[in-house]
């Protein structure tokens, strides 16, 4: 059967079937030097040459293994899984194990077991020790835990340098002063930035660039600064948001006003019967600033199933509930009325039953939306309060005045030739559908769009 | 594949230059921006200046942002682009510290110092990225940054309303998705430049693509073009490619195999001699690069100015 080299490469001794391999458990270190020979006189007519390898690369790769072997990162219980018996020794790696770890997942070019032994015989390190068969390495020194104090932020001059550990170390070791030295452990966070650990505590002083002792054109700051800045900004963001949805609801205030303003009859007559059916409209407040009529719609038939089917379920574990029906399914929202940035929403049903079964889902969950769950909800804690996204059904001069700005708004929008021939407004559903069915396939290569541009995605290059 | 150059990732020959292939991080200013600026000081400085084929927006923000331009308008023919150079404008304007993110440029000075790149660049990109954006400030006037930068997808004949290509067909290389052509029968962001409306109108790299798919006969037609929309004291900057990357380019399109034979205006002096005809005078040259291998490793740039 034909086996690409690649392949085989990646199976040869694969260290990944745990637990551990027998042979590897049971090698006593009488026959471990018989081992040796062996692997010596093996290698001594196998190996590649030295120079088969850049020595500035073997140099980076060791440096790699250095960080990832020599310190307590988050790799660590993954490498404590895969360590074997070897010459007596019961902290062997085996190479192929180093190459699946993810610390080297976004190295390029792929790390071989062959690269691995070609770096370490170019490169030889004080600290790594390579077992007589030349396939197993072990950290000789004594592994630093990764402090606080000794780690800086960086943002390197080049985009992708932090996805390179071991080149990170060179540079650094060629600027820093000795105390600095080894560089313990290289974190890369994204393309553009890391933290590294260094050997000695880092102060505000030495971060300066007018020290000298850093790359050029490097940002580097203490661990602290970076999570000064970093509450900073969200504390910012957050400010400016809000500032930005209190402007907008303002707005939108003052344009309705002046709209009911310029709509209002000289004489007003006198409060109608209703000319619309009550208990339709739910008011929701509480809900997250990042909301749109998806999330929105997400969020209540999420509750509003869920609730149903717990219903169901405790019903039918009751005697009673045999002879009775099971609760009809929740009717599709007819408009979702919300404000871009804002936090309160109104919803319009068909029906006044499944007004008050929102309300009571909604009750019932207790859940809030968040930056990343706002189509789920997080479930609120009895202690966090009544932060929880709720439900009320407009009732008496509220609802009213709600349907008196609905007239108005629909009335506006129907000369833009919005709204359906009835007058009213094309449900959301309805307008999603039209939307899919005019959507053009998406082509199934690189070409579609869609999936070339991602949010965050660009921020990541060039920078 | 990228037949007008928009190719995604591009840094233009500066990137090259300075750190051997790697694309350079976003606190690091374009260095032909400062080797332009060190040749025609104020160049950008109150400047209302556009970037022909502005790929991804890193020349047209940092010229907003660090050189004190009136108003930067990018424009590139790949609708992709532009959305990573308005995300890129967003992010660097999410960078600034908060005094400076009230609608007010970080820089007066016609060149940025060490100390006004170091302040603009502030907040962390960690913090960008985890946390999301900071959204714009109201719209002041006149504008400020972020909102003296603006992207606009349009292709240079397009947008200089050019006259019909020698051969239609040029346009259509890149064969489009059906989402693409929708993209394309969208009306443009953008309407024809007015007359002396631009000081400072950048061409980096970007004269090639034109040339390759249009022939010879596009460049008096688009010299005068710059020539009706460019300011009486303004200047172009054109980054010329060396004639070789002309004959590689026709190696990797197909479409452009048999067209650069027929090219005769070959080379960047004589690029520059058409651009005399059309009433440009050499302003100002920044010489290009070769290594000890013989390669380019900057592109020469060229400043015209109105005759």
């Amino acid at each position: 059967m034909f086996v690409p080299r690649q392949v085989q490469h990646h199976t040869a001794g694969h260290p990944s079937a745990l637990p551990r391999s027998k042979a590897s458990r049971t090698t006593p270190p009488a026959r471990a030097s018989a081992l040796q020979q062996q692997a010596a006189t093996a290698q001594s007519s196998t190996t590649t040459p030295k120079s088969d390898i850049d020595p500035v690369n073997a140099k980076d790769i060791v440096l790699s293994l250095e960080q990832l072997l020599g310190s307590f990162n988050s790799h660590t219980p993954w490498l404590e899984e895969r360590r074997r018996t070897v010459d007596g020794c019961n902290d062997y790696i085996h190479l192929a194990a180093l190459m699946e770890c993810p610390f080297f997942h976004d190295t390029k070019p792929v790390l071989s077991q062959i690269t691995l032994r070609r770096a370490l015989a170019a490169a030889p390190s004080e600290r790594l020790q390579v077992s007589a068969d030349g396939y197993h390495i072990r950290y000789t020194g004594n592994r630093s835990q990764l402090f606080d104090e000794r780690t800086v932020y960086i943002e390197p001059s080049s985009v992708g340098l932090t996805t390179h550990p071991g080149k990170v170390a060179r540079l650094l070791a060629a600027t820093l002063p000795s105390e600095f030295l080894p560089v313990r452990y290289v974190n890369a966070g994204g393309r553009a930035w890391g933290f590294v650990t260094l050997s000695a505590d880092v102060t505000e002083e030495h971060t300066d660039p007018e020290t000298g002792i850093w790359p050029e054109n490097w940002i580097v700051m203490t661990k602290a600064e970076w999570l000064r800045r970093d509450n900073h900004y969200r504390a910012h963001r957050e400010a400016v948001q809000k500032a930005r949805q209190a402007a907008q609801l303002e707005e939108r205030m003052s344009r309705m006003e002046i709209d009911s303003t310029k709509h209002r009859t000289p004489s007003p007559s006198p409060p109608q019967p209703h000319d619309y059916d009550p208990g339709l409209i739910v008011h929701l407040t509480n809900l997250h600033s990042g909301i749109n009529k998806p999330t929105i719609s997400s969020f209540i038939d999420r509750s509003v199933d869920r609730y149903l089917r717990r219903l169901s379920k405790s019903k039918s574990k009751s005697a009673e509930s045999l002879n009775s029906n099971p609760p009809e399914k929740k009717k599709t929202m007819v408009y979702i009325d919300y404000a871009k940035g804002a936090t309160e929403a109104w919803v319009r049903q068909t029906t006044r039953e499944d007004s008050e079964l929102i309300v009571k889902a909604l009750e019932k969950r207790r859940r809030r939306m968040t930056d990343n769950e706002d189509r789920k909800g997080v479930k609120v804690k009895k202690e966090e309060g009544e932060v929880y996204v709720k439900g009320v059904v407009l009732q008496g001069e509220e609802e009213g005045r709600y349907w008196k700005k609905v007239r108005e708004a629909m009335g506006r929008k129907g000369k833009k030739g919005k709204g359906d021939a009835n007058g009213g407004n094309m449900s959301s559903s309805r307008k999603e559908e039209e939307k899919r069915a005019k959507r053009p396939r998406q082509s199934s290569g690189m070409g579609g769009e869609d999936l070339v541009i991602k949010k965050g995605r660009f921020e990541e290059y060039g920078r | 594949m990228a037949t007008y150059g928009n190719y995604q990732g591009y840094q233009g020959s500066a990137a090259r230059h300075a750190h051997s292939g790697s694309p350079h991080g976003a606190h690091i200013i374009d260095p032909r921006l400062m080797e332009l600026v060190a040749c025609v000081p104020g160049l950008f400085s109150e400047k209302r200046v556009l970037d022909v084929g502005c790929n991804h927006g890193g020349v047209a923000v940092d010229i907003g942002l660090h050189f004190n331009a009136e108003s930067v308008l990018g424009i590139d023919l790949d609708p992709t682009l532009i959305q990573h150079a308005k995300s890129h404008l967003s992010f660097q304007y999410s960078r600034l510290p908060p005094s400076d993110t009230a609608g007010a440029t970080t820089t007066t000075t016609t060149t940025p110092t060490t100390e006004s790149v170091r302040s603009a660049n502030y907040f962390p990109i960690s913090s960008i990225l985890t946390h999301g954006h900071i959204p714009y400030p109201a719209a002041t006037t006149p504008p400020t940054f972020p909102r003296n930068v603006t992207f606009s997808t349009s292709d240079a004949i397009t947008f200089f309303h050019l006259p019909s290509p020698t051969n239609p067909d040029a346009m259509d290389l890149d064969t489009p998705s059906p989402h693409q052509r929708k993209k394309q029968s969208q009306p443009r962001e953008t309407e024809q430049p007015r007359e002396n409306e631009f000081d400072t109108i950048l061409l980096l790299s970007v004269l090639k693509w034109l040339h390759l798919h249009h022939g010879d006969a596009i460049l008096p037609a688009f010299f005068s073009a710059l020539h009706t929309a460019l300011r009486p004291q303004g200047r172009v900057v054109l980054e010329l490619h060396p004639w070789e990357s002309y004959e590689k380019a026709a190696k990797k399109v197909p479409g452009l195999r048999g067209r650069v034979g027929e090219i005769q205006v070959r080379g960047g002096e004589n690029v520059v001699r058409v651009a005399g005809e059309c009433g440009f005078e050499v302003v100002a040259e920044v010489e290009e690069k070769r290594d000890g291998k013989g390669r380019v490793r900057r592109r020469g740039m060229v400043v015209l100015g109105k005759r």
